[in-house]
């Protein structure tokens, strides 16, 4: 969750809070209690309390989201032990100069926790403590709901504070307390009085876990795209290169969402008079060495995507850190029409290591689709591994997955290589006749039509008698081939009759997509929708129609799928 | 049993038949004209007449029915009609011209219906 104030105190030295501006918020504005004009500099990007002088109060102009809401600060202690002097943070803030929110402040060797109500001040708690001569602690006010709670931690060792003023390892609370008083969702602030301390990190969150408080995204995206595109032109060319050195990639001082992104994409578009067109997107690895004797040489190219998450760092959250995920995706995809041949080769490789909770996700989508190409070849080849080194409490491990590959190619005009491959094995053979409009939205399937049904194929050709006797017969290569498939189908119920006269009403005189029975598709029209119906028995009835059209081949391709699956597991007695 | 009344709205006759024949059809009017162009692509040009759809009934009735049949035909010519068949109503013309009695056997005549939606 987001914070609503935060703020590091980066800012040149000397700069006024109130002209200081924080990373997340309003501005930090003088509150009405305070005694004088407190005016409180930024030193070594720390908020320098030592010159605070009398009691003076800040809070941020930021309107917090609820009532319900943490607030924290590091505060560092010098180790005197001034009674008079302190540092601390308000929550529920009202702006009025008669003091209303909940206080929590620290001061060498005592921690104090206050509410104000309308100016009149009541002590929460006061707890002693073994302060520390200048060392960071952090205080954390949470006032969710009525319950309003107090923790602090000593940075260096990480310890908590607890309820006796004693360091402890495991997370507690100093005060917590149910109080109704201040419900309001008043402002966040900050507060000292004769302080001789510095004040760092302060952040306010909007919910309830402090997590929040110390959300921090950090993103790091480099994107490449080189685009090429092409109408009616013979030869198009365009060549972008990215070079330069890339030393140093990374991203510190993670809090809770590492993400890095990385991606490069290529792509070509061309339309029209198409002479020759190309897309390479490469990344390569070179080392070349020249030297006699040199003993070794060592090429490595390396594509890697990594988020790593630590629980339990300073300044991280304390309240637990999220989930790691590492998505590692990579898509290759290539398609053109008429190539002589096409071949599409997809590596990946994705690993995750975990001292628990393994999980493996390997997906990916590898297509080649072909024009008028005797070639077409597809290979898909996965190998996933899940191991694990042992846990005497969980012995188990799973590795699922799951892979689908098609390919499909046609010929429009070669005729004699227009099956490729395995010639007995039909992509699909359902044993229906499946009409589908173009666009998918309309659809029917009807049972197999009587064995009367034939397929016509008319050509365009010149015939012509000479008074000789002598017959001519000729016809064009380019003339047109007209195919029509006739089809007669009984016993069709009075449903599947309606829904076949709306199927050709919404798709009248358009092309669509008809499956035969033996797996072949069809692209064409229905040319006689005005076709009778005829009831011959109550309820069923018989009817016949016309289709125009071309066959879609390529209902027969080479498709091989290669798949290996590990599991393997050492077990720790 | 199939009901013909005319003339459509105002209903004054009603004209009741027997259950068809089988055999009796149904049929889109919806046409669709193929062109086909000189480089292969094929053109459509269609007719939807908003699916409507044109029926077929054919009765074996007594003298006296095809008689009753003739009369309401002569009667309510070129007239809208209702016509209720296994409890659908459908409005529109009886379009057979010219009507027809056939097939007289024995004081039977075999007469045909052909009725086309137009609501």
């Amino acid at each position: 969750m987001a914070n609503f104030v935060a703020d590091t105190f980066t800012d040149t030295d000397s700069t006024a809070l109130t002209a200081h501006t924080p990373d997340t918020g309003g501005t930090w504005t003088v509150h009405g209690s305070s005694i004088g004009t407190p005016t409180v500099p930024i030193v070594s990007n720390k908020l320098d309390a030592s010159s605070w002088g009398l009691y003076g109060a800040y809070y941020n102009t930021a309107t917090p989201p609820s009532a319900d809401y943490v607030v924290a600060v590091d505060v560092q202690t010098d180790g005197t032990s001034d009674t008079t002097s302190g540092g601390g943070v308000f929550a529920r803030l009202s702006s009025s100069a008669t003091l209303t929110g909940y206080l929590v402040r620290l001061q060498a060797g005592r921690l104090f926790f206050q509410k104000f109500v309308s100016g009149t001040a009541t002590t929460l708690g006061s707890q002693a403590y073994s302060a520390v001569s200048n060392q960071d602690y952090r205080l954390y006010l949470s006032c969710i709901g009525t319950t309003i709670s107090v923790k602090c931690q000593r940075l260096d060792n990480l310890n908590w504070i607890n309820s006796s003023g004693v360091e402890q390892a495991s997370e507690t609370n100093v005060f917590s307390v149910t109080d109704s008083s201040v419900t309001l969702a008043a402002f966040a602030g900050i507060a000292g009085r004769n302080a001789i301390y510095g004040f760092d990190n302060y952040a306010a969150g909007d919910d309830g876990t402090l997590s929040s408080t110390f959300e921090e995204t950090v993103t790091s995206t480099m994107t490449f795209v080189e685009n090429l595109n092409g109408l009616e032109e013979l030869v198009v060319d365009d060549l972008s290169s990215l070079a330069g050195e890339i030393t140093f990639f990374n991203v510190e001082d993670d809090r809770e969402v590492p993400e890095t992104t990385l991606a490069l994409v290529s792509t070509v578009i061309m339309e029209g008079l198409i002479q020759g067109e190309g897309s390479t997107l490469s990344l390569s690895g070179l080392a070349v060495g020249e030297l006699f004797g040199q003993p070794e040489l060592a090429d490595t190219l390396g594509i890697s995507d990594v988020a790593t998450g630590v629980l339990g760092v300073p300044h991280s959250a304390p309240w637990g850190v999220g989930g790691v995920a590492q998505t590692l995706s990579f898509v290759s995809d290539f398609t053109t029409a008429r190539p002589a041949s096409a071949s599409n080769t997809l590596t990946l490789t994705d690993e995750a290591i975990a001292s628990y909770g393994l999980d493996s996700t390997l997906a990916f989508v590898s297509t080649v689709s072909g024009g008028i190409s005797h070639p077409v070849e597809q290979d898909l080849g996965i190998t996933q591994v899940i191991s694990r080194a042992g846990s005497e409490w969980v012995r188990s491990a799973t590795s699922s997955m799951t892979l689908s590959s098609s390919a499909n190619a046609w010929s429009g005009d070669d005729k004699c290589f227009r099956r490729l491959g395995s010639s007995n094995v039909p992509i699909a053979a359902a044993g229906d006749l499946t009409l589908t409009s173009l666009d998918g939205a309309y659809s029917i399937v009807l049972r197999n039509p009587e064995t009367d049904n034939s397929r016509r194929t008319a050509f365009d050709r010149v015939l012509r008698e000479t008074r000789g006797g002598d017959l001519i017969v000729f016809r064009d290569t380019g003339w047109n081939v007209v195919q029509t498939l006739l089809f007669t189908i009984t016993a069709i119920k009075t449903t599947t009759l309606s829904n076949l006269q709306t199927f050709f009403l919404n798709t009248l005189g358009k092309e669509i997509s008809l499956t035969d029975w033996l797996g072949e598709e069809w692209t064409g029209v229905v040319t006689r929708p005005d076709e009778t119906f005829t009831e011959d028995r109550d309820g069923y009835w018989t009817f016949a129609f016309e289709f125009e059209g071309s066959k879609a081949d390529g209902s027969f391709v080479y498709q091989n799928l290669g798949l290996t699956q590990e599991v393997s597991q050492t077990v720790v007695p | 049993m199939l009901i013909i009344q005319g003339p459509f709205p105002q209903l004054s006759t009603a004209l009741i038949l027997p259950s068809p024949e089988e055999t009796n059809t149904q049929q889109l009017t919806s046409t669709v004209q193929t062109k086909r162009m000189m480089d292969g692509s094929l053109r459509t040009h269609v007719k939807r007449r908003n699916g409507r759809k044109k029926y077929r009934w054919e009765f074996v009735v007594g003298n006296a029915k095809a008689k009753e049949v003739e009369d309401y035909f002569i009667a309510n010519a070129g007239r809208k009609a209702q016509a209720i068949w296994q409890d659908v109503v459908y409005i529109g013309y009886l379009t057979l011209n010219p009507f027809e009695m056939g097939g007289q056997v024995a004081e039977y005549y075999r007469i045909t219906i052909e009725f086309e939606e137009r609501p």
